[in-house]
Formats: C-alpha cells, structure tokens, sequence
C-alpha cells in the first residue's frame, strides 16, 4: 500500500486536486455523473472541458469495478489529453464536447422539484450528506408528477456494456474481458483483448466513459467504437447495434431509485419469492410471485400509504396485478410503476393470505 | 494534526488511500466529531469526519482550484465523494 501510495501521491502532483463533500450548490451542467455512485472522478480542464471520469458502479457492491491500476491508467490518459490539448486544440475540443450534456433541465439539484425539502437542513449544517443518491428517484418522481413521460434511459442510467454482451477489465481502462458472441458487441466483431480507445467519437479513459457513452445513446440505434487489436497493431472501426429494448438486460434493483418509488408511489416494498418458496405456498413456479417485505411507515408524510389503509398486509403475497402476471423481475417491476402507471390509477393486486385469495384495490400516488 | 485552515484553503493532511476493494480515498478516522473535543470544529472536515488526506487538496473550493490549474498549467483531478 505504502508503494502504491508513492505511485499515486506523484501522479496526483501533476494535477490539482478538488475534493468536493457536498452536492448543493453543484453545477450540474459542468458535472453529471451517476448519483448512485459512492465516489465519482472528473478530469478535466480548467476551463471546465472534461477529459474524461472514473467510476463505476453496477450493483450493491460499490467496488467491484474500480481498480487502482485502472484509476492510474486513467490518470494517465488524461494527462496526455492535458498535453494534447494545446497542440491539438479545437480538434481535440470537439472530440470532448459530448463529454458533457448540454440539455440538463435542472442546472443544480436544488431546481428539482421536491430535493429542496429533503436536503434543506444540510445546507444549514454542512456535517449532514447532501444524498445525491436521492437525486435521480427525485428526477422520475418530479417527471412522473407532471405528467411527463418516463422513459427507458431516465431508469437504467449509466448501462454497462454488459447489457450488450461485453465485459470490460476494471484493471484497464476499457479492455475487453469477454464477449458473448450472439450480442450486439460480439455481432460487431468486438473481442477479447480489444481496447475500446474511442466510443461515437470520444476517447475513452474508463469504464465510466463508456457509461457515459452508452447512457446519452438512442433507445435504438448504433454505437460506433474505434478498438485497438490485441494481436496486431491495428485499429478498426466497429459498429455496435442498439436493438430496441437493449437498456432493459440491464439491472436497476440496486439503485435508490427504488426506495422513493416503492415508498411514494406504490406504498410498499417487496421481493421475489425463490422457487421453493413458491412450492412451499403450492403457487405456480413459472410465474413471478412477490412478498411484501414492508409498507411505507406512517411518519413518512410523502410515501403512499393506501395500500396500507386498502388492506395491504407485511407478508402478503402478489400473484398477479391489474389481473396478469406480475412483472417478471424487480427491474420490470420499478418500470411498471414508473411508465405504466400515473398518480391517481386505480391498481388492483391479488394477493394470497394464509393461503386465502384476497384482492386489494387502492390508488397510486 | 496539523490544524485544519477554513474551507476554501489549501493544506495538507494525512492521505490514507485504501486501494484495495473497496477503493476508497478517504479511510475512516474511526472518530466521530460528536461528543469528541476536536478542534476546528467549524470546519468543515472536521463536520464531515473527513480527516486523513494526503497532499494538496482543495476542500470544497472549485473556484480556487479553477484559478491555481490555469496559473500552473495543470489539469483538474475533480473527486466527489460523501465520506463515511
């Protein structure tokens, strides 16, 4: 540790270095990043022109694709796009101008509706977290409120290449690990061993800069990805499809978005039951059956509580809502409540109690 | 410790960085300021528990990293993070 402490103290030197703790006040159309990230890195430019980020997260596991060798690779690449930038310019400058959204509706996360009341008090008494993670469920919930539409890319935010049938080494900066060959990336002939060295145009630092990429992409349509070749000293120009859906092989259930969903649009949480669960409960194993886990407390003044108020039961199971199936999964599920539904439906569950057949009926918030 | 200056000034502290999963670049003091006599406590690392930096960082002062970056020449390295 000391070792790589040495290494990375005398990268750090030749940057200057910002550590900000707090999101209020952030100007978010200079920093847009993954709010459910634990720690989110920007190189850039003084004059605010983005190099690239490092970051990534995936899951619950906050860790699992950071890496020190990947973080310093990164560094690296973005000291050369320093040095580059002053050669190259304006070249260079429009390469990087799709590092960063021009079209942000909010411009800090005090603008958007309802953030104010709950991050208020951290702006008095500034040992309080911001809770950035508070931020995209608020996004959905102020879209959802005026009625504006949800779609696929305001819920699976910052998609990994994963969800197009490659995986990238965090060790690197974006290598590929492995490719499932019937993907769109094996389709476009990406392999392992390649470097992804630049996505639509813009070089590629990390993985988070693929991310990003893949997060401002079409519902449908194509990414174009300029690889380096393991075996040769080559580059080549791929083509990877976006099929319609592409973002849903992707998994949100970890995401905050979750808690603020399930709290204050539907009223409760819930989870899967395994398939001996089911078979515990003589329930069909080929249909998704969930559990309520917990209906939203009573001092929680914004959450949803009909549900609760309708007969809703801890430990009730959902066999089908608005007379089908459930959603298949938790992702599935948070997209139903999402863009299926608008405050004020009627939504009815058919939930199995003590093995009796009961239905709720109440209204979305 | 060295004492800590206002937020907005540059210092230098103690940098522990665990590199090894999880990557964090702040490890925990193990102390929180509640209930401890710790001075500086207006500041805003102390607030935070975020006490052991290595190097020169700039503490919640974009705009006076801006201005040091374009006298050196330096790019910016931008971490933002919620200490534990």
């Amino acid at each position: 540790m000391a070792r790589r402490d040495k290494l990375f103290s005398k990268m750090l030197d030749q940057f200057v270095c910002v550590r900000l703790v707090q999101c209020y006040g952030l100007d978010r159309d200079l920093f847009q990043f993954d709010t459910d990230l634990t720690m989110a890195i920007f190189f850039m430019n003084a004059d605010g022109t983005v190099y690239g980020r490092y970051g990534t997260r995936a899951g619950r596991d906050d860790a699992a694709f950071v890496h020190p060798e990947g973080l310093r690779k990164a560094m690296q690449a973005a000291l050369g796009l320093h040095q580059s930038i002053s050669l190259l310019g304006d070249q260079l400058r429009r390469k990087l101008a799709d590092k960063q959204e021009n079209d942000t509706p909010w411009s800090s996360y005090e603008q958007i509706p309802g953030v104010k009341r709950r991050v208020a008090p951290a702006a008095q008494d500034s040992h309080k977290c911001y809770h950035c993670h508070w931020v995209q469920g608020s996004e959905i919930l102020a879209r959802r409120r005026a009625g504006k539409k949800i779609d696929d890319r305001h819920l699976w935010t910052y998609p990994m290449l994963d969800v197009l049938g490659a995986k990238l080494d965090p060790r690197s900066k974006a290598t590929v690990q492995e490719v499932v060959e019937a993907s769109p990336a094996g389709r476009a002939g990406l392999r392992r061993g390649d470097e992804i060295a630049e996505l639509n145009g813009q070089p590629i630092l990390s993985i988070a800069d693929v991310q990003w990429v893949l997060h401002r992409s079409p519902d449908k349509g194509t990414v174009s990805a300029l690889v380096r070749r393991a075996d040769r000293d080559a580059v080549e120009q791929l083509t990877i499809e976006l099929p319609a859906g592409w973002r849903r092989h992707g998994d949100i259930s970890w995401r905050a978005i979750q808690w603020m969903l399930r709290d204050e649009a539907l009223g409760f949480h819930m989870e899967a039951l395994a398939a001996k669960q089911k078979r515990h409960h003589h329930l069909p194993a080929d249909r998704t059956v969930y559990r309520v886990t917990r209906l939203a407390p009573g001092w929680y003044k914004q959450a949803n509580h009909a549900p609760q108020a309708a007969g809703l039961r801890k430990g009730d199971l959902i066999v089908a809502v608005n007379d089908r199936p459930p959603p298949a999964d938790m992702s599935r599920f948070l997209a139903w409540i999402a863009q299926e539904t608008r405050p004020g439906d009627m939504v009815s569950l058919e939930v199995v109690r003590r093995g009796h057949r009961k239905t709720i009926r109440f209204r979305m918030q | 410790m060295t004492r800590l200056r206002p937020s907005g000034a540059r210092y230098h502290m103690a940098w522990a960085i665990g590199l090894c999963c999880p990557l964090l670049l702040v490890a925990p003091s193990g102390h929180h300021a509640c209930g401890q006599d710790v001075r500086g406590k207006t500041s805003l690392q102390h607030q935070l528990d975020d006490l052991e930096l290595k190097g020169t960082w700039y503490y919640d002062d974009l705009e006076a990293a801006r201005k040091e970056a374009r006298r050196t020449g330096k790019p910016l390295f931008v971490v933002l993070r919620c200490p534990p």
